[in-house]
């Protein structure tokens, strides 16, 4: 039943442009409301979830990646130089 | 006379305005933090391989510090691309319908960008006095220190939210034929300024 009210609350506002992140959280929230959950989980969840070394690889892998395309991308007979990069946002 | 109606709608009120101003420079602030902890991050985890590797040493605090370090980043670079309107929205469903009902939902989802923020924030705040007592493994550090970037970024994002509430219920309506993202771009936080 939980599960069926986090899914729907989620979805629908995803729907109603309502930000992904805050969709998810507002979810959770309406969740643990209805579950009788203490709140304070909320902090302690958010927090616990991050703090994770592995975890740290990730941004790693990413700031790894800049300099790695900068270089192929200037670098003589890269395939793409003539494309149009991508991107992400405005 | 109004020769671009646009150009009118971004005189905002001296209140507004210097809202706008405050949220700048706390970016401003919040960004150089996220860099700050992201490239000590980085520099003490080059250090620590170098060391474990090349030394057959390491840094014994290494681990504990980093994991600060990118809750730091993590959280108050969450705040900055909230404000700078970074984040993952689904649009095209709502872009059908009319600007009045597109504006209603826009600031339905302030409000409940404001509601879980403020029970974030009010959460943590409700467990600070746990989280000071309790300690971590290595350095011995109050945990407090891992939910701060929480609570700070939950109040940032709550000034955020307000912000836009406000800004875009005063510019609705003074542009003709203005879209969502229009309105919201006219009072974008982030602008230069002498773009306002």
């Amino acid at each position: 039943m939980i599960s069926l009210i986090l899914l729907a609350i989620m979805v629908s506002l995803m729907a109603l442009r309502v930000p992904v992140s805050i969709s998810i959280g507002i979810a959770v929230l309406v969740a643990l409301i209805v579950g009788d959950f203490p709140l304070d989980v909320i902090p302690h969840l958010m927090t616990d979830g991050l703090d994770s070394f592995p975890l740290l690889a990730v941004p790693f892998f990413v700031l790894a990646g800049n300099p790695l395309l900068y270089f192929m991308w200037n670098s003589p007979g890269f395939p793409f130089q003539d494309a149009e990069p991508v991107r992400l946002c405005d | 006379m109004i020769a671009n109606p646009a150009i009118a709608a971004s005189q905002l009120p001296q209140g507004l305005a210097l809202f706008r101003r405050a949220l700048r420079w706390v970016g401003v602030v919040e960004l150089i933090i996220a860099v700050t902890a992201f490239s000590c991050t980085v520099a003490l985890n080059i250090i620590q391989i170098s060391l474990r590797y090349a030394f057959d040493t390491s840094i014994w605090w290494a681990q504990e510090v980093s994991l600060l370090m990118m809750m730091i980043a993590y959280y108050v670079g969450i705040s900055c691309v909230f404000r700078a309107r970074h984040y993952v929205i689904i649009h095209f469903l709502v872009e059908r319908f009319p600007l009045r009902t597109q504006l209603y939902l826009y600031y339905f989802a302030q409000m409940l960008t404001i509601v879980f923020c403020s029970v974030v924030l009010f959460e943590s705040i409700g467990i600070t006095e746990e989280l000071l007592t309790t300690y971590t493994v290595i350095m011995h550090l109050p945990i407090f220190y891992w939910t701060l970037p929480l609570m700070i970024a939950s109040a940032s994002m709550i000034a955020t939210s307000v912000y836009y509430f406000w800004a875009v219920w005063n510019v609705a309506g003074r542009i003709p034929g203005a879209t969502l993202p229009s309105l919201e771009a006219e009072v974008f936080v982030d602008k230069e300024p002498h773009e306002i």
